[in-house]
């Protein structure tokens, strides 16, 4: 008999696969590098901590470069290769380099090759040439895109008439990718009045500005007062070209003011309670224009103009850090730096990454134990690390809890850890009430494909994953009760539909006899999980409608969601009955978990993508592309293992069996 | 547990000799049965899963109506892999298996009794089954508060105004009220005007069902001098003024007519947006013969003033009016102020509620409602539900309130502890003994 080690070999096969990702050589740049330094790996740490409020909240610089990144490019750093005087070179960048190019060198971000098409069809339709493949992906730059503009305006105007179910792949696209340019122009314009300075003419104008023969923003705020007063004093006389080229520095100015449309980056001088909102620097430049200067505002927009415009890169960095620090400086003061400081930590020290690598450390090492199987040493060693894992995956989504100042599960992208972790410790507990190595093999190599998953979803997803919550959901006592408790009842159905699946491929590939003590032991085992996940599935689902009685005014509305979470319970509920009854014994029940198991993909995620009721969050094709391949994996352990009970209902005894009647209390 | 363990007999029952009582044992016994409960529960996790791909294409309201609350019901389930649909037809839509299923009901009315009988009476009442108990206990009480929710409970919707500080109020707004309206059900109200009150009789929607399409149905309200003929009713239509470019399909009456209405394919349905109307024809025993039309839509956000649509009998004014139904609340509500703060720097809500003051008995007690803090009194909720206008907001800003009366109201949350202290104390039970146990040692490697 083949035992665990020839099953540990199917689990290396089956990693391996999963992790055998497909390379493609980086694009080519069309244009060439303006920037041939590159930015000091001390200076890109320092400045992605740079404080900033976007989307209701204050967030370092490096997460909405890597939330923006994701969004438009699909991946986690920008490469491309670039023609230099050494011949080709690639450049990679991480998101924060990424953003700063956008900021400092807008002219060089714009040809990076970065919106992400998937469909060959959005090319024609934008008038690009292309191959003729349908499937794959190409990567268009800001300055190929720009000039179909409006074409795509016209077009994703259209589409956006149409529900979101009745459009096409294509159209869709088309939508998305114009809601993409327009966040990469902001961008790209945001600071474009504070790199171009402005040519001044006529001595009033010169004096009234200290001299200076091109100015900038900062000029203006710094000046603000004696120019507004310059300015009443002329009356309807400002347009005459004695007085220089005053009417084109105003409509710059008023350009300045209403072009700033991006995340906002000054802090607010009043406190918190006072002034929430922080300012854009468009904002400040027309308070300015009002009569209302702050110094301190004037103070950071000097130093971020000279960052932009620094010929020298130590300059240029140096200036930035300055703005950095300025502004982390009056974050502090209004106590939201804190969070911001954390955050910066949280993605630098990357615990779930870590956690994810100590799991396939561990999934090797409880291979070893499954190959050696008389040492007790190597057993301990991979729960050791095992447990090493899901601690570094509970420091991860601690820290989360801290930043958001919410319970671990707020939005979709928690769930992938929180399953991920609590599925791994439940198969650590399982093997520790009943060892048998199997369970310890799955345990890290959940936790590992869990935490994958989540780094999948957040590119995929590109949004924030700390984005504020709605109004009905900012309520910690019941994010805190309801949520985790129903997702227990996931990431227990999710572990005992994994043991099933173990039980499954060992008695379809023959690695041991149904009745061996392994196969009873894989039953035993699904069966304690299922019971647990039974309990925390049921108090999860009230738990739900009592919260839903108190926000909605009903206890139970026959949601999607809501369903979802009851179709668990009653799947689990039938199946222990059945199981007692003697309706289904050791094949029916671990079939009928495995059944479980696509129940509760169908509850956790795609309840969210039909698109309708209370709990629709999104809707997202690559999205149901995953939710139909948990399926096709659940489907296909099923459809072979009812195979092999059907064909092969009486395979020949073994020594070591242990009869039903054991199982059954 | 095992098998043969929760298939016994209580001492107590089931001893009485004769062929009767040996039939009254036996459907006892098949009642109760285990294997009942599961074919009982697979029925309702299938009209979950299907009343829950159904609300894809149809409104949530409808669905639960159907599936949940109905006796009987045909769930259609378009077949569909990988998110496309397998065999569409000329709309695109893919093919339909339609599955005869009881309605969820009489399916938990069964499982009801299957639970008292086979979970509670016939079980074993042993410490070892105590955790079972008490949670069958529990479940017994959710499928109670469900009954009890379903029939003795109703709800509605509130809107109000902010009072304004300044004393300048709009006779057209309503600023405080104890009444509120139902969401989707409507009634017709036959008024009379007796000079300084009016007088109402109400008939129900569902009395007017009969006047779909080509029936109609005939009023005779007692006491009053007329006939009402209420015919071509529609659930979901609107009223339009006939103009000259404007095709109708139906009679037009006094320059305008109903319209039916539909969702378009890929539109989510929201039946509480579906406005009935039909034609009337009153038959005054004076011989006169009045054609009107009646349109349900409610003015929002409160129907402080209704225009109902009104004719005069023997000198005598009398009015039809198409509304939603109305209920009466035991106190008022005024709402005082309204706040609503965003996410900074955005147009998402952090938060939004109503400051509200409660009249009773001339008394004005102050009082919050807003998300998760709805304010219960005399067995009313009243939740804080929207808000407006949107998207910008006011001033004058008003508020919409859901107000609900539901005597099983905190039943569930008892339940849930029931059933929580159950399940913790017989699976805990099972662990330790099962640590304890040979098997365990037999099974572990």
């Amino acid at each position: 008999m083949l035992h665990p080690r020839s099953l540990s070999l199917w689990f290396v096969s089956l990693w391996l696969a999963l992790l055998a990702g497909c390379s493609r050589p980086a694009p080519r740049l069309q244009g060439e590098l303006v920037r041939t330094e590159p930015w000091s790996v001390d200076f890109v740490a320092s400045f992605g901590a740079l404080p900033l409020q976007n989307e209701g909240r204050v967030m370092p610089f490096s997460s909405l470069a890597a939330f923006t990144l994701y969004a438009i490019h699909g991946r986690r750093d920008v490469q491309f290769v670039a023609s230099g005087p050494g011949g080709d070179r690639t450049t990679k960048l991480n998101p924060t380099e990424w953003l700063l190019d956008v900021w400092c060198h807008p002219d060089q971000a714009a040809l990076y090759p970065l919106f992400r098409i998937e469909n060959v069809e959005v090319l024609s339709a934008l008038g690009f040439a292309h191959g003729g493949q349908k499937q794959g992906f190409e990567y268009l730059s800001y300055a190929q895109l720009l000039p179909q503009g409006e074409k795509l305006q016209e077009l994703a105007g259209k589409y956006q008439d149409k529900p979101q179910k009745q459009r096409s792949e294509a159209e869709e696209h088309i939508v998305q990718l114009f809601r993409q340019l327009l966040v990469y122009h902001r961008l790209h314009q945001q600071l474009a009045a504070l790199q171009a300075p402005f040519q001044l003419r006529g001595d009033e104008l010169r004096t009234l500005f200290g001299g200076a023969d091109r100015i900038g923003i900062a000029d203006v705020l710094q000046h603000a007062d004696a120019f507004r007063s310059y300015v009443r004093g002329l009356g309807e006389d400002f347009a005459n070209e004695k007085h220089g080229n005053l009417q084109q520095l105003l409509g710059f100015l008023e350009e300045a003011s209403q072009r700033d449309r991006g995340p906002l980056l000054l802090p607010p001088a009043r406190p918190p309670g006072e002034a929430d909102t922080w300012h854009s620097i468009g904002e400040i430049v027309d308070a300015a224009l009002r009569g209302r200067v702050d110094l301190q505002h004037v103070a950071m927009c000097r130093q971020l103009q000279a960052g932009l415009v620094a010929p020298a890169m130590a300059d240029r960095q140096r200036h930035l850090r300055e703005f950095q620090v300025a502004v982390a400086a009056a974050a502090d003061r209004r106590g939201e730096q804190g969070s911001v400081a954390l955050e910066s930590y949280y993605y630098a020290a990357n615990w779930h990454f870590h956690a994810m690598m100590t799991f396939l450390l561990g999934f090797v090492v409880a291979v070893v134990a499954c190959v050696l199987p008389r040492s007790r040493l190597v057993w301990w060693l991979a729960m050791l690390v095992g447990g090493g894992a899901v601690a570094m995956l509970t420091a991860d989504v601690w820290i989360r809890c801290l930043i958001t100042g919410h319970p671990p599960i707020t939005r979709l992208y928690d769930t992938f850890l929180f399953i991920g972790g609590g599925g791994a410790l439940t198969l650590l507990v399982a093997e520790l009430v009943l060892p048998r190595r199997i369970a310890l093999v799955l345990a890290p190599f959940v936790g590992a494909v869990f935490i994958f998953l989540a780094r999948l979803f957040e590119v995929a997803d590109g949004q924030d994953t700390m984005k504020p919550l709605q109004a009905v959901l900012l309520s910690n006592f019941w994010l805190g009760v309801h949520v985790p408790t129903m997702n227990m009842g996931y990431f227990s159905g999710v572990a005992a539909a994994v043991v099933a699946m173990a039980w499954v491929a060992v008695r379809v590939l023959r690695l041991a006899h149904p009745n061996s003590t392994l196969a009873k032991a894989l039953v035993r085992t699904t069966y304690g999980i299922t019971c647990f996940s039974l309990a925390t599935s049921v108090v999860g689902t009230i738990l739900g409608g009592v919260w839903a009685n108190d926000s909605w005014g009903r206890f139970w509305g026959w949601d999607p969601k809501e369903n979802g979470a009851l179709l668990i319970c009653l799947s689990q509920i039938a199946l222990l009955h059945a199981r007692m009854s003697g309706m289904v014994r050791d094949a029916g029940f671990v079939l009928w978990s495995v059944v479980t198991g696509m129940i509760v993909v169908f509850s956790w995620f795609h309840t969210n993508l039909l698109g309708v009721g209370l709990h629709a969050y999104g809707f997202s094709s690559a999205l149901l592309t995953g939710v139909w391949v948990s399926y096709g994996i659940l489907g296909g352990f099923f459809v072979a293992g009812l195979l092999d009970v059907v064909l092969r209902p009486d395979p020949a005894p073994v020594e070591r069996a242990v009869p039903d009647v054991a199982l059954a209390e | 547990m095992t098998a043969t363990a929760t298939s016994e007999v209580r001492a107590a029952g089931g001893t009485a000799a004769g062929p009767r009582s040996v039939r009254f044992a036996a459907a006892v016994r098949g009642l109760g049965s285990m294997k009942l409960a599961v074919w009982l529960v697979l029925i309702l996790a299938a009209l979950t899963w299907l009343g829950t791909l159904a609300q894809t294409n149809r409104s949530t309201f409808d669905v639960q109506r159907e599936y949940f609350e109905s006796w009987f019901v045909l769930a259609r389930l378009e077949l569909s892999f990988w998110g496309r649909p397998l065999f569409p037809g000329a709309d695109g839509s893919g093919f339909e298996l339609v599955v005869p299923l009881p309605g969820a009901y009489p399916v938990m009315a069964l499982l009801f009794v299957n639970l008292l009988v086979g979970g509670l009476l016939r079980m074993r009442w042993s410490l070892r089954n105590l955790g079972i108990l008490v949670t069958h206990v529990g479940i017994a009480l959710l499928l109670v508060a469900g009954f009890v929710k379903l029939h003795y409970s109703w709800s509605g919707s509130l809107g109000l105004y902010e009072t304004p500080r300044d004393g300048g109020s709009s006779p057209n707004r309503a600023y405080e009220s104890s009444r509120f309206v139902s969401f989707h059900d409507f009634e017709l109200a036959l008024l009379a005007d007796r000079g300084d009150t009016i007088e109402e009789r109400v008939v129900p929607e569902r009395q007017l069902h009969a006047a779909r399409g080509d029936g109609s149905v005939r009023l005779r309200p007692d006491g009053l001098p007329f006939e009402v003929q209420v015919h071509r009713w529609h659930d979901f239509c609107r009223a339009v003024p006939k103009g000259l470019m404007v095709q109708s399909t139906s009679p037009v009456v006094d320059g305008a007519f109903l319209m039916p209405q539909s969702w378009s394919a890929g539109e989510q349905p929201r039946s509480e947006q579906e406005i009935a109307g039909c034609y009337v024809t009153v038959y005054g025993d004076d011989g006169e013969r009045i054609e009107g039309i009646l349109w349900g839509l409610p003015r929002l956000p409160h129907d402080r003033h209704r225009y109902p649509f009104t004719f005069t009998i023997r000198g005598q004014r009398y009015g039809l009016d198409l509304r939603h139904v109305v209920f009466d609340l035991p106190f008022g509500l005024r709402l005082d102020r309204f706040q609503k703060l965003d996410h900074p720097g955005t147009m998402s809500p952090k938060d939004f509620r109503s400051f509200v003051s409660v009249l009773e008995d001339g008394q004005a007690r102050e009082a919050q409602i807003f998300m998760n803090n709805p304010l219960r009194k005399d067995g009313y909720v009243v939740y804080q539900t929207n808000w407006g206008p949107q998207p910008m907001g006011g001033p004058p800003w008003y508020s919409v309130f859901e107000v609900s009366y539901n005597p099983s109201d905190f039943w569930p949350t008892l339940a849930c502890f029931v059933i929580f202290f159950g399940l913790l104390v017989h699976f805990v039970g099972k662990l330790v003994r099962f640590l304890d146990s040979s098997t365990r040692s037999s099974l572990a490697g």
